[in-house]
């Protein structure tokens, strides 16, 4: 119960914390595509050092931070020991049964594992900094011009809100019910995949029918508070662009220019 | 002027299909969940509707805000025909309704968001709504939580939050249904608090729906309903008083009332006292006044300690026991600290402590 799950709201209030959140989900796409155009170590270090200034003005702890990556964990190790024994390779290394390691292959392993940590770590960031409702009034303000078309762009982020802000309540819930369930006997922790799958389903089961009660009941609280749709409705926050913001479009700026330079007149890895 | 006005108003759950019966499981008169209500509240009223599950006071909240329209019946809300639909959004600026799920009626994770959600939904001015924030938060006396995660706080506080919520709307009227039920005791008093001084500094009218007795008595005007119709109504204070009535609808007297029944009973003349302090004021005049016999249950005190059973099955026993929630977390809780205890087999153990003393965490 009350676990702290994957990049929830870190409260503090630091530099990237006061910049606006379109700034910050620009910031991480713009990043995540200096990321993907780096083809060496030389851009991946450029990145790699984004990262820690970025990091270093979150006011964030190292641990936090360092906890987003353990729910990848496994993903990053299967994929590492991939690519060192089947990524092929010119200079052998080890050669041993039908295992080859070869220097391009630890290259490449190194490489996509850092690239892999930038791409989680500065997502982390963006949602350790932002509030999931800032976040949300930022996705708004950026799909706005999806409203020509008739896309629910209020809705959609209403339904984005809230789905947030009940993370944190089912999360408890099911610690409930399986609290429940464990008191009565029941055994999540052993036997084989189809035995704890099944154990899942009588948790699945109640879960399920107290989400669409509260859903329900919020529905009612919502309409009690006079919520009719996006007609009428006003913004009580307004989103601005400062300083900060145009600091920050500055420097994913000059990532993204470096990168590609570098592009242009270094060697690639991969 | 009256504030809400019920004219013969019904209410059935089960509308046009007759086939449809499983209304009928809960309770042997399903078909109405109101039948033929008459009600007036007048505008600044404090009024406690009380009646047990299935009695229809959440319904009568429900109609009163135009969440659910009567089936038959007129309902009327300061002026305004709540069978209207075009009414609907007015009737419900003029009428906030406190639900009695605190997580499930909070829309933002913000407190100041949540409470931004009421005015920004009927369009107010950006700087009124803040302005309105101020007002709401300043009122329920929640001023210090206005960026905390509406999900961190206590049941009492986002409760109040809720009521927050719905007063930056500037209502006339306030119903809170049960909003109390989910509460602790200290939550309860919070909440129940903050209303009576809405109603007494905001003149706002509060329709307050419940099942504990003690809390009707705070109001103006007491409702008791069952079965969809209104059974009882008066004073508070002389309808609580009416034991063989109530105990017909399900309810109970107040405590206090209760215990200087009973002490009455067994010979000592209290009267009746409503409160646990005019209680304790009369229990103590009349022991000046009687020689005092302890009740034989105090001396039976040696045979009530059981003997501990021998032998280690089924024992249960902690030494130094220690908990923390999130550790190494900015959320870090130490629900536990060094607990020591013992205990035997065949014992009924009970701890007390309020909500987040750590009760929970040690079962």
């Amino acid at each position: 119960m009350r676990e702290v799950s994957f990049g929830q709201y870190y409260p503090a209030n630091s530099f990237v914390h006061k910049c606006d959140p379109r700034t910050k989900i620009l910031f991480l796409i713009a990043y995540i595509v200096a990321v993907f155009l780096a083809q060496n170590f030389y851009a991946l270090g450029a990145c790699a050092a984004v990262f820690i200034l970025i990091a270093a003005f979150s006011g964030v702890k190292i641990s936090s931070l360092l906890r987003s990556v353990k729910a990848i964990t496994f993903l990053l190790v299967f994929t590492a020991l991939l690519n060192l024994f089947f990524h092929s390779g010119e200079t052998v290394l080890v050669q041993w049964w039908i295992i080859t390691i070869t220097q391009e292959a630890v290259y490449f392993t190194i490489f996509l594992a850092v690239r892999l940590f930038l791409l989680v770590l500065s997502s982390a960031i963006l949602t350790l900094t932002t509030t999931p409702v800032a976040l949300t009034d930022g996705i708004e303000s950026l799909l706005k011009p999806l409203k020509w078309i008739r896309f629910p762009v209020h809705e959609l982020a209403l339904i984005m809100s809230i789905a947030l802000r009940f993370i944190p309540i089912l999360t408890d819930e099911t610690g409930r019910i399986m609290n429940a369930q464990k008191a009565r006997g029941a055994d999540f922790e052993t036997g084989g995949l189809v035995k704890r799958v099944k154990a899942i389903i009588p948790i699945l089961i109640p879960l399920i029918i107290s989400a669409f009660r509260r859903a329900d009941e919020l529905g009612d609280a919502m309409d009690a508070r006079c919520y009719s749709g996006s007609k009428v409705r006003t913004k009580y926050k307004k989103l601005t662009f400062s300083w900060r913001d145009l600091l920050a479009f500055f420097v994913v700026g000059a990532l993204i220019a470096g990168i590609v330079l570098l592009r242009i007149y270094t060697a690639a890895v991969i | 002027m009256e504030a809400i006005r019920f004219e013969k108003v019904c209410f059935s759950y089960q509308t046009g299909g007759a086939e449809s019966t499983d209304g009928d499981i809960f309770s042997p008169d399903a078909s109405f969940s109101l039948d033929g209500i008459d009600l007036s509240v007048e505008e600044g009223e404090f009024v406690a509707v009380l009646g047990h599950n299935g009695s229809g006071k959440s319904t009568l909240a429900r109609l009163t805000n135009g969440l659910l329209t009567p089936t038959a019946g007129k309902i009327t809300v300061m002026g305004l025909d709540a069978g209207e639909g075009k009414n609907l959004f007015e009737i419900r600026k003029q009428v906030g309704i406190v639900f009695q799920n605190p997580d499930n009626q909070t829309v933002a994770s913000i407190v100041e968001d949540d409470i931004a959600f009421g005015p920004e939904n009927v369009g107010v001015p950006r700087e009124e709504i803040g302005k309105r924030i101020d007002f709401a938060l300043g009122a329920v006396g929640m001023e210090v939580f206005r960026h905390s995660t509406t999900s961190r706080l206590s049941g009492g506080q986002k409760q109040r939050v809720a009521i927050a919520g719905v007063l930056a709307l500037k209502p006339r009227v306030m119903i809170l249904d049960e909003s109390t039920a989910m509460l602790d005791p200290r939550g309860r008093k919070e909440v129940i608090e903050v209303v009576q001084k809405l109603n007494k500094e905001e003149k706002i009218t509060v329709l307050l729906i419940t099942h504990f007795p003690e809390e009707a008595l705070l109001a103006d005007r007491a409702l008791v309903m069952h079965q969809g119709k209104i059974v009882m109504e008066g004073k508070p204070e002389e309808v609580l008083k009416r034991e063989e009535e109530l105990l017909k609808c399900s309810l109970t007297l107040p405590r206090p009332l209760k215990i200087s029944r009973a002490l009455r009973k067994g010979g000592l003349s209290v009267v009746d006292a409503l409160n646990a302090d005019a209680l304790g004021e009369e229990i103590a005049n009349a022991l000046k006044n009687t020689p005092v016999t302890l009740p034989a249950i105090w001396e039976r005190e040696e045979e009530i300690s059981v003997a501990p059973l021998s032998g280690e099955i089924g024992r249960v026993e902690c030494k130094n026991l220690s908990f923390t929630y999130n550790p190494s977390s900015p959320f870090a809780t130490h629900a536990l600290n060094g607990v020591d205890l013992e205990i035997n087999a065949g014992e009924f153990f009970g701890i007390i402590g309020h909500t987040g003393s750590g009760k929970s965490t040690f079962v």
